[in-house]
């Protein structure tokens, strides 16, 4: 199976908005994380809330940007990736579940 | 936790995510040593807690990279089939692995990104950067896979990124040319290694407390990596690296042998 790989119109966007999901929820991650710490500092009761609510946003993400991949590529038509975007996004959704019930 | 680790530990995560984006190396290799090493945290914890840092990483750099086109998001997404499923199978068995053992595993890591960036720096000596990546056809897709499998469960089972595995087999098996190997390692780390990170959580093995200050600390030197890689000479970077890595691999060993491994 080979594919042949070039700078199409189609894979920009695909790069764009895959990049501006992660620039989002990286930014965001390093907001709560940031303001989680100073609270700390003055030890305010919430901080430690904060704080978990940055990681767990961090956690999220890789989640998000397969689920913004398979939306692209099922709005792009292009049915091969949106499905295999799809099965990531399961396996993922899968480990999760397990992961909160071992809790 | 007192002020003067919380700032230790983003100095730590800032010095982790800076080299990491300059010289294409994950954070987590350098996370769990030193977590254990300085830190005292119980090896386990120390993994999952890399494991926030190094989808951090992944997050920050992917998306500088991304931009600059130089990620093959299909192939990503495709390789990431098998990593996720080799991350979490090898999590939910690290949970139960002698703590010994896996730190062993992790010493012989250590020793065989040493060994491959030497390589690398050696083997780059004459040659000046490549900027432009030639066009490419993808190809051995079940090798790639297989080799995927293998470098998830590295992450799952070490807290790392699975790069100095996963470059290599894009660039050799898959025909694809180094930049964009590397770049597409940095993005598919982050699905990687949530995947496991879901199995550390559930089981309490992601300290919260040291992951907010290294979280911090990672996303600001990813940013300011990412930026500044252009500029600087990477060769230099990745001599650091081997003194860093080298020095945190015969620590880590030291601690096996004298039984201190938590």
């Amino acid at each position: 199976m080979t594919e042949e790989r070039g700078m199409t119109q189609q894979s920009s966007r695909l790069d764009r908005t895959v990049a501006a999901t992660l620039r989002a929820s990286a930014y965001s991650s390093f907001a709560l994380a940031s303001l989680g710490l100073v609270l700390e500092f003055f030890e305010w009761r919430q901080a430690d809330n904060i704080l978990r609510a940055a990681v767990i946003f961090l956690l999220a993400t890789p989640v998000l940007r397969i689920a913004v991949m398979t939306v692209v590529f099922f709005r792009e038509r292009d049915r091969k990736y949106a499905l295999i975007a799809f099965a990531v996004l399961a396996i993922l959704i899968g480990s999760a579940v397990l992961g909160i019930r071992l809790e | 936790m007192s002020v003067e680790t919380t700032l230790l530990l983003t100095v730590l995560g800032f010095g982790a995510g800076v080299l990491g984006a300059m010289a294409g190396i994950g954070g987590g290799i350098l996370i769990v040593p030193t977590l254990v090493i300085f830190f005292n945290v119980p090896l386990p914890q120390a993994i999952g807690t890399s494991l926030v840092a190094v989808i951090a990483t992944s997050t920050a750099t992917s998306s500088v990279h991304l931009e600059r086109h130089r990620t093959d998001a299909r192939l990503g997404i495709t390789l990431e089939l098998a990593t996720t499923v080799g991350a979490a199978v090898a999590a939910m068995l690290a949970q139960h692995i002698n703590r010994t053992i896996l730190a062993l595993l992790f010493v012989g890591f250590l020793a065989y990104s040493v060994v491959a960036l030497v390589r690398r720096v050696w083997s780059s000596r004459a040659q000046p950067q490549q900027d432009e990546s030639p066009a490419y056809q993808v190809r051995g897709y079940p090798a790639g896979l297989a080799v995927s499998l293998v470098a998830g469960a590295m992450s799952g089972l070490l807290g790392i990124g699975g790069g100095p595995i996963l470059v290599p087999a894009m660039y050799l098996l898959m025909g694809v040319p180094l930049r964009v190997a590397a770049a597409t390692s940095n993005f598919m780390i982050g699905a990687t290694a949530v995947s496991s990170a879901f199995i550390y959580y559930g089981h309490g093995n992601i300290r919260l407390d040291i992951s907010g200050p290294l979280l911090t600390g990672v996303l600001l030197g990813s940013f300011a990596g990412a930026h500044l890689a252009p500029r600087v000479r990477v060769r230099y970077i990745q001599l650091l690296l081997v003194v860093v890595m080298t020095y945190l691999a015969v620590q880590m060993l030291l601690r096996v042998v004298e039984g201190k491994v938590k």
